[in-house]
């Protein structure tokens, strides 16, 4: 009765016109007679949406006529009526359906998203369309609740529900392809192969992968053919302009107050002494230079200001955006073919991607080839093979430069005013390593020891190669209705070979070959011949694994059972080398011998004692792992479903004793589908609710260690007094270490309401690591003043909330997804290593340190208590009083430190959006993070007078009085104090919040109608514009940073491209 | 059905048990083919063939603290805090650096591992067991000898030497806890290890990097030297030059070169060196202090080979005797040699046997031909004269200091040592008083938390 009441309240009448009138009722059904809730039914004027049970009702005014059904996940359809039919509308999906039946895979066996207790997240292809890159990982970050990128470390590392190590080495979430960890190149995967991306966030999800979840895993599965039995083409084309860093965005000092600078310290007599000292290594200014000339009158005074005038107005930043850098260009190529029917499936692709890097001598190219073909042998036996071959080339310059450049001779970055390219277009010199006036002054005909930056990055080149392949069988037999036996084996190979090749011309060899240049008498004799340097090394990667596995159903109305066990092993040898020859001949490819054991005495002993560098090494890695894993999973009633899983692995890791190597894991799950609860059906409102509940352990794998010390045979560094064959304690016997251990615990609640207009999910999670491999302090007395130890516990908290909405009217659809993830983590046990101040204050929060209580990445700086009112020194507090004692500020205990927090975001997410209408979709995502902190660069004076390192923070800096009210960069002051400008630096002054929107990506997708002037219905096009690291909306700190980044941020790139399916 | 899945479990049982028992062996792959236990001989070898392990660890701070360099007040300032309380002889550290004791317990726990491992090593051949265990013992002397340098009273020879020593630590196990032992003991247990040494090093080794039975013999002359028994030095100082006595002679060296000395040179018998970059011997930074410069002669080439102009008349460093950066020669030599013979003969009243030793060395030190031997009227002129010709030859050698505390026991030699502190605006003082405690460095801090052994007081 009341389902009939709330069909009425549901019901939309349009119009109900004054004369005859029909009552035209009926019934939209999909291909599997489900019942279509919210389809819109449309006679002329007349509209009407169809209840829960896919029923509808028009009165219309004509006895005849059409009637349009359409919905935003099926293919509109035209229907002829006739009154008083009772019409059944069957509809076909359309491509862009969202909800469809999500299937987990987890690598092991694929979950119906019904039955599954875990936490699973998928990104389907559609979403992982909406960004162009190179590499699929790419595509997922802040696509995934839970799965964070952290892009302040040179490789950017990966967390999913926060971190679960104090090392960085043990950080990686393990990545599966289809069935099997990948161990090749991330950037081998052409990301049109990949069908969709599941990220597995909790232990029943992930501990079938045992002791290499703990980090988490994410399993990406590749595209197999559609359903259509005939063969499908599909094709596209992209192209993608990535825009060239800002390198303004840095902050330098301009070239007009880098002088100023230097004028002030050259009155103050700062190079006095230095200039006097003719030190070789040691390099001075044009500026310095040209101020002695003008006291030493070499140069007049006009012509002097003349010069000083051209400096100012020159900065080497301009040359190298110019000359160096460029919009980079990715071309992308991408075609398959597949097939289906009864007894093949197969699919094959081939790829290629071309792409100028940003950087004028970097390129590189992709080559992919992929196969997968699955023969139906009969009834009961599948087998199934994937190849994957990989072909990539990559050229760079060995001798790029980034900026600042760094100039050596005691300085850390180029004067700002350094001209790279000269008038003429021609690479200009700069001072390099050695002072150019003692360069001048060498009497011996030695090789040219100037560097021209814009010549040198051409006079060298590394070219990489790589081959990659990848090959899968999969044998499948089916003993009975309940009983499947899975045999799977897999082989990964690539080959990587590296070419660096330094010319007669680069600086690399030419100072190479001076250094090693003896001059007797006037007379040369040369260690290292004349000729290029040509270096070779090699990477070989071979990986085995096998897998036998048992799966068991029992599938009647009641009750479903499913159990999967089996063993499977990996083996993967990686051998690496090295060479390296000298007075190579790039034509004739022949090579000079040279003499490695004798300690050279090197030119004017400008380099000390030194042996020519030998670059000849041989390594050979291996690890083996056996594992033997289980999985159960119960439904009844179709409500209720406990799961489990253990696994137990083995690895080989060195020196650990035989007992001690298998180390179990385990998780158990249940989940209860409460909307399928008789008294829940009663609530229309909601369709669909449940509640799940995990807990179990994974684990991390890391340290070598034994009953023994361990050594390594190590090569001799140059400048060492014998070649022999030597070998250092690396580790003390510990043979009590163990594999760190995660344990996770999961409460998820899922919904969909309001016909799932609105669904979503809620998860929180708490996860514990332990025996987290830390170093421990010994007594230094023992040879070692760390050693590791499992001493360390950490704590992530924090929940995942997810929601989506389906927000339709005839062909016009939008679809939000909204998610936040939380994740805190404490340090709960570390018996590490305590500093003092300093080591926690410098570089504040982009290295881990744990510290009790504290999360692992804590912002720390010193208390700061603004700048003296007359003198423009910058205060703390030292022993609760106002103090300028920096000295001993920067070694005051943490306690006294000011905290502010973490420096990984706490909070994060993304808004999603997604607009369809007929043909067209538009999409943006916007993606946020909030609660961190970051620590911003500022002038150092010591840095600047000594190293040339500036920032643009001196334009703000205290002059005069009252000037402490409006900065809190402090004067310039000589001589320079380091630690004044350490704990400036260092204080609460430079510490900033790091929360930031960005509009993340945008896409513009077009997909014209091509029946219209084409016979075939078949053919499918879609045009797509793209745009990545769009812009900043929104960023709480003023100083223009984005805390994600160390250095300059992602640029932005537009790519267009084109895709036909037949 | 049944009997189907029966055989299943068969099959998987027997699968499962042989995946068992053979996956123990496929474990047992070592994961690097780099890292080992130290199982062979050849691995002991290579252990003591490890240069920047065995012969870089002596501890820096020796040289720290002496009056032969200065530094200016930029430079000092621009160091590190605990660099400028070392130079200052602060009493007071910031935090006590464990960079040095932990270098030479580092070199410590190789030879100790060394000497463990012999004993389980099944090996005939039995002269190389020799060679290593002499090496072990040898570098475990040593780097005792240099630590209670850095971390221990003088010696006094003839007294009780109750004194706090240091800790003797014998096996390489980390739990183990070692007390510091008595000053008397520690010498004791420093001249076992070197005379053990002694006899079990052979006569002739391959490299300079490792010790001979008259690295072992200088050795053993040194640590007398200081121990201030002086009959012994100079016994062992005579065994040491009956094997070899060859000089280098400054005329043939390259004096202007940056590095004049040649690597492993033929007058040097044992390489060891400083940890490269320890504490403050930055030789871009030092200056010599004008004091010592202005002992050499014009005709003394040491002048030129040692030192260079830095321009403002200020002198730099480039004599280093390893021909290395910024650490000092810590190992044993011929010219020391020679003026431990020349002191030691003279302290024992043979002086003119004890001259004709300096007049030896000198000669090879001087322009050709230039060198006049003085006259002395008393033993003491002529100890004064030996005294400082040693402080001229063996600078940057790690001999200064100890030398500073050995001649401080005698009243007529002892040395205040002073430090001037230039801002620009004024100048100021610091002075170091013979015998003071700060001759005696801060056991790091760490070492007395975690050791649990008693600091020294300062």
């Amino acid at each position: 009765m009341k389902k009939h009441i709330f069909l009425f309240l549901l019901s939309f009448w349009v119009s109900i016109a004054a004369k005859a009138q029909f009552k035209i009722t009926g019934k939209i059904l999909d291909a599997k007679h489900q019942a279509i809730g919210d389809a819109i039914v449309r006679a002329g004027t007349v509209a009407a949406s169809t209840d829960r049970n896919g029923k509808f009702e028009l009165v219309l005014p004509n006895k005849h006529g059409h009637i349009a059904v359409s919905h935003i996940n099926y293919r509109p359809k035209n229907v002829l009526y006739t009154f008083p039919d009772s019409l059944i509308v069957t509809l076909e999906r359309n491509e862009l359906a969202l909800e469809e039946v999500v299937v987990y895979s987890d690598g092991y066996q694929s979950l119906p998203k019904e039955r599954a207790t875990g936490s699973f997240e998928m990104i389907a292809n559609k979403v992982l369309n909406q960004r162009s890159s190179l590499n699929i990982i790419d595509k997922l970050e802040s696509t995934v609740p839970g799965l964070q990128f952290d892009r302040r470390k040179s490789a950017t590392v990966m967390n999913v529900r926060g971190l679960g190590s104090f090392s960085d080495a043990l950080l990686k979430p393990l990545i599966i392809l289809d069935n099997f960890p990948y161990e090749g190149e991330l950037s081998n995967i052409n990301p049109n192969d990949i069908e969709s991306v599941t990220v597995l966030k909790d232990a029943a999800a992930s501990s079938i992968w045992g002791a290499r979840a703990g980090n988490g895993v994410i399993v990406l599965k590749s595209k197999r053919n559609a359903e259509r039995s005939k063969g499908k083409w599909d094709a596209g084309v992209s192209f993608m302009v990535t825009k060239k860093a800002d390198l303004d965005y840095l902050q330098l000092m301009s070239s007009a107050d880098f002088i100023a600078v230097e004028q002030q310290l050259y009155e103050k007599g700062f190079y006095k002494s230095a200039l006097s000292n003719s030190s070789a290594s040691y390099l001075f200014s044009p500026v310095v230079k040209l101020l002695r000339d003008i006291d030493v009158g070499k140069i007049s005074k006009p012509e002097a200001d003349r010069q000083l005038e051209r400096y100012r107005n020159i900065n080497y930043k301009d040359d190298m955006e110019h000359y160096f850098f460029r919009n980079a260009v990715l071309q992308q190529y991408n075609a398959s073919y597949g097939t289906h029917s009864d007894l093949l499936t197969s699919r094959f692709s081939v790829g290629y991607d071309r792409n100028l890097a940003n950087a004028v001598t970097d390129k590189n190219n992709r080559f992919t080839l992929k196969s997968d073909l699955i023969y139906q042998l009969g009834k009961n036996l599948e087998l199934s093979t994937a190849f994957q071959y990989v072909n990539t080339t990559a050229n760079q310059s060995p001798s790029a430069f980034s900026f600042p450049i760094n100039p050596g001779g005691n300085r850390q970055a180029l004067y700002p005013y350094a001209q790279l390219v000269d008038e003429n277009q021609n690479a200009a010199a700069i001072a390099y390593a050695y002072d150019p006036d003692y360069l001048i002054g060498i009497s011996d005909p030695l090789l040219d020891w100037t560097m021209k930056p814009y010549k040198d990055i051409f006079d060298s080149r590394t070219d990489d190669k790589m081959d990659y392949f990848n090959g899968g069988l999969n044998l499948m037999y089916s003993f009975s209705k309940n009983f499947k036996f899975t045999g799977q084996y897999n082989i990964e190979k690539q080959i990587q070979q590296q070419q660096t090749l330094f010319t007669e011309d680069a600086y690399f060899t030419r100072n190479l070959i001076n250094q090693f240049t003896t001059s007797t008498n006037g007379l040369l004799t040369y260690g290292i011949p004349k000729g290029a340097i040509n270096t070779l090394s090699g990477n070989r990667m071979l990986s085995h694994r096998g897998r036998a596995q048992l799966n068991y159903e029992v599938n009647n109305n009641l009750h479903l059972l499913t159990v999967l066990a089996g063993a499977e092993y990996s083996k993967r040898t990686s051998e690496s080398s090295s060479s390296r020859v000298y007075g190579y001949d790039v034509n004739l490819k022949t090579s000079q011998p040279v003499d490695y054991v004798t300690l050279f005495q090197t030119y004017r002993g400008l380099a000390g004692k030194q042996s020519i560098p030998y670059l000849m090494s041989d390594q050979m890695r291996e690890n083996r792992f056996v594992s033997f894993f289980a999985n159960v999973g119960y439904t009844f009633f179709n409500k209720y479903t406990v799961s489990a899983s253990a696994r137990r692995d083995a690895s080989n890791l060195f020196g650990v004793k035989t007992n001690d190597r298998w180390n179990p894991l385990w998780s158990v799950g249940t989940a209860w589908y409460l909307s399928k609860e008789k008294w829940m059906q009663q609530i229309p409102e909601i369709n669909h609710l449940k509640l799940r509940w995990t807990i179990g352990h994974s684990g991390n794998i890391g340290g070598i260690t034994g009953s023994e010390p361990i050594i390594t045979y190590t090569k001799a560094p140059s400048g060492a007094q014998t070649t022999l064959p030597r070998a250092l304690i690396s580790a003390l016997p510990n043979p009590s270490l163990k594999w760190e251990d995660i344990r996770m615990i999961n409460y998820g609640l899922d919904f969909g309401l309001f016909n799932n207009k609105i669904s979503g999910s809620i998860e929180y999670f708490n996860k514990l690591s332990s025996d987290l491999l830390a170093t421990d302090l010994i007594d230094p007395t023992s040879g070692f003043s760390s050693m590791t130890k499992n001493v360390g516990k950490l704590l992530n908290r924090g929940f995942d909330f997810k929601l989506s909405g389906r927000i339709g009217h005839g062909r016009f659809s939008w679809i939000p997804t909204l998610f936040l993830s939380s994740s805190k983590n404490k340090v709960l046990e570390f018996y590490g290593n305590l500093s003092t101040g300093t080591t926690y204050t410098t570089n504040a929060g982009t290295s881990m340190r744990p510290l009790k209580d504290k999360s692992l990445y804590p912002v720390f700086s010193y208390v700061f208590a603004g700048l003296d009112p007359l003198n423009g020194d910058p205060q703390g507090i030292y022993k609760g009083q106002v103090s300028k004692d920096y000295r001993n500020m920067l070694r005051d205990s943490i306690q006294n430190l000011s905290y502010h927090g973490t420096a990984l975001p706490p909070y994060y997410g993304a808004f999603r959006n997604e607009f369809n209408w007929k043909n067209m979709s538009v999409s943006f995502n916007i993606s946020y993070k909030f609660g961190h902190y970051f620590q911003k660069e500022t002038i150092r004076y010591a840095s600047l007078y000594n190293s040339w390192i500036s920032h643009k923070d001196y334009e703000k800096r205290w002059v005069k009085p009252g000037d402490e009210l409006t900065t809190t960069v402090p004067s310039m002051n000589y001589p320079a104090d380091t630690n004044r400008d350490t704990f400036y630096a260092n204080s609460e002054a430079n510490i900033e919040k790091g929360d930031i929107v960005k509009l993340q990506d945008v896409q513009f997708s077009y997909a014209p109608d091509c029946s219209r002037f084409l016979s075939s219905k078949k053919l499918n096009v879609r045009l797509f514009f793209n745009a990545n690291n769009v812009c900043v909306l929104w960023r709480a700190t003023k100083s223009g940073l984005d805390a994600d980044f160390l250095g300059i941020p992602n640029a932005r790139n537009f790519t267009i491209g084109l895709n036909v399916s037949y | 059905m049944k009997c189907k899945k029966f055989n299943i479990l068969i099959f998987v049982s027997i699968m499962g048990l042989f995946a068992v028992t053979s996956c123990e062996k496929y474990l047992d792959v070592k994961p690097d083919s780099t890292i080992s236990t130290p199982q062979t001989l050849k691995d002991l070898r290579a252990m003591l063939d490890n240069e920047s392990r065995i012969n870089q660890t002596y501890p820096g701070l020796l040289e720290v603290g002496t009056d032969d360099y200065y530094l200016n007040f930029d430079q000092i300032t621009s160091q590190y805090q605990l660099y400028q309380d070392f130079y200052f002889w602060k009493r007071e550290l910031i935090n006590s650096g464990t960079s040095s004791w932990q270098a030479s317990f580092g070199t410590i726990l190789v030879a100790n591992v060394v000497l463990e491992s012999l004993e389980k090593i099944a090996s005939s051949d039995i002269s190389l067991k020799t060679e290593l265990s002499g090496e072990a013992h040898f570098v475990r002397g040593l780097c005792y000898y240099y630590l209670a340098l850095v971390y221990c009273q003088t010696y006094k020879y003839g007294k009780e030497n109750n004194q706090l020593g240091l800790p003797i630590r014998l096996g390489s196990d980390s739990n183990v806890k070692v007390q510091r032992s008595s000053l008397e003991k520690t010498f004791e247990f420093i001249i076992a290890e070197l005379k053990l040494a002694r006899e079990l090093l052979p006569e002739q080794v391959a490299v300079k990097t490792r010790p001979s039975k008259a690295a072992a013999c200088a050795a053993l002359a040194k640590v007398y030297l200081y121990m201030q028994d002086y009959q012994n030095a100079e016994k062992m100082a005579l065994e040491v030059y009956d094997k070899s006595n060859v000089l280098l002679d400054f005329n043939k060296l390259d004096i202007q070169s940056n590095r004049p000395f040649p690597a492993l040179h033929d007058e040097m018998i044992y390489l060891a060196y400083s940890v490269e970059n320890a504490e403050l011997l930055n030789e871009d930074d030092l200056n010599i202090s004008s004091e010592l410069y202005n002992l050499y002669d014009e005709v003394d080439l040491r002048k030129k080979v040692y030192f260079k102009d830095k321009g403002d008349g200020a002198k730099g460093f480039k004599g280093n005797y390893a021909s290395n950066f910024s650490s000092y020669f810590a190992g044993m030599a011929m010219d020391e040699i020679y003026l431990i013979l020349a002191e030691c003969h003279t302290r024992r009243g043979r002086r003119s046997e004890g001259l004709i030793f300096l007049k030896e060395l000198l000669t090879k030190r001087y322009q050709n031909g230039e060198y006049q031997l003085p006259d002395f009227t008393t033993d003491t002129q002529a100890r004064k004269y030996i005294l400082q010709e040693r402080r001229k030859e063996l600078i940057f050698r790690g001999v200064r200091w100890s030398d500073l505390k050995r001649l401080n026991l005698d009243k007529e030699f002892e040395t205040r040592l002073s430090r001037e502190v230039d801002d620009g605006t004024h100048v100021q003082t610091i002075y170091l008083e013979p015998n003071d405690s700060r001759y005696v460095y801060p056991i790091p801090e760490s070492v007395i938390v975690l050791g649990g052994i008693e600091q020294n007081t300062r």
